[in-house]
């Protein structure tokens, strides 16, 4: 016989049952950029435990064109925030992983019948409110821009971090925030043509997938 | 009545409301440095997202596409500047 616990909400979607799961919240970085990469550009770098996150995602909220990067070696994950913005730029950076059980003592949790903790209602977890993929776009400002429901607090994850060239700077795509809009465009790096890819300065093309996710309370 | 799940955090806020479709992930894929697909019937239970981590530094990655619930990655021509490596992919719907 089927047991276990199933939450169907009035449109019918399952919220929650017994094989659910999901990435939690597991840093949150309210901060400012600190180094700079070149004029307009300037980026902060964070650390984190692999032993601790794991699968992670991370997201930037910025008022200009933000992105993170993010390399993991050893054991540890480095992420660095690039903003098209001189140095001592606002953001936030959020950062998802595998969930960690909460310390608390009070709320909802659910397992699955091999014991382990599926839900913890004291854990934020990965709202993802659109996903889509940005084909290389060359000239053009902005690049795209989507508007979401008034009241959310958005954040974007540039997942595939395709790198493109555009004359002669090369670039991966970043968000920013501007109202309930999102919206795309370069980051730049400024690097001359002839430092990457020599004379015949080859032209990359990437296409970049892009994550909105909803940190509302987060 | 609304049913379903609605959640609040330490200070009140509401987390989780009845109308909320939650983000699920439905699972992880080793990569390896050639293509790929793999099916998935949860893929019909929301719209489909996906990530890689674990790439190492200066690699490529593969792009990502969707027909029905099957989830394929093909890599770009490899390069010298950004080559293959192993990495993971992680999917899920919202």
């Amino acid at each position: 016989m089927a047991h276990g616990l199933k939450i169907i909400n009035d449109a019918g979607t399952v919220q929650v049952d017994e094989l659910y799961k999901n990435m939690a919240l597991f840093a949150k970085e309210v901060s400012t950029t600190n180094t700079v990469i070149s004029a307009g550009l300037s980026k902060r770098t964070f650390t984190y435990s692999a032993s601790l996150l794991v699968n992670p995602i991370f997201a930037v909220r910025c008022a200009d064109y933000a992105v993170a990067r993010a390399t993991l070696s050893g054991g540890t994950w480095t992420v660095d925030v690039f903003v098209n913005d001189p140095s001592g730029t606002a953001f936030t950076l959020y950062v998802f992983g595998e969930p960690i059980a909460s310390a608390d003592t009070m709320g909802f949790r659910v397992f699955n019948a091999s014991g382990g903790l599926v839900f913890d209602s004291n854990l934020k977890y990965l709202r993802v409110i659109d996903f889509w993929n940005k084909p290389f776009q060359s000239g053009g400002t902005p690049f795209e821009t989507r508007t979401y429901a008034s009241g959310l607090t958005l954040a974007a994850a540039v997942v595939n971090l395709s790198l493109a060239q555009d004359a002669s700077i090369k670039y991966h795509v970043g968000l920013k925030y501007s109202g309930n809009d999102m919206v795309v465009d370069k980051v730049g790096y400024g690097s001359a043509c002839s430092t990457f890819g020599g004379p015949s300065c080859p032209i990359y093309r990437g296409s970049t997938d892009i994550m909105v996710i909803d940190c509302t309370n987060y | 009545m609304p049913h379903g799940l609605r959640t609040w955090d330490a200070s009140g806020n509401l987390i989780i409301d009845v109308s909320t479709r939650l983000t699920r992930i439905i699972g992880t894929q080793a990569i390896t440095p050639v293509d790929g697909s793999l099916s998935n019937a949860d893929f019909a239970l929301g719209t489909p997202f996906w990530y890689f981590t674990n790439v190492p530094v200066g690699k490529a990655t593969p792009v990502v596409s969707f027909s029905g619930t099957t989830l394929t990655w093909t890599w770009p021509a490899s390069t010298t500047q950004f080559p293959r490596d192993n990495m993971t992919l992680v999917y899920g719907v919202y």
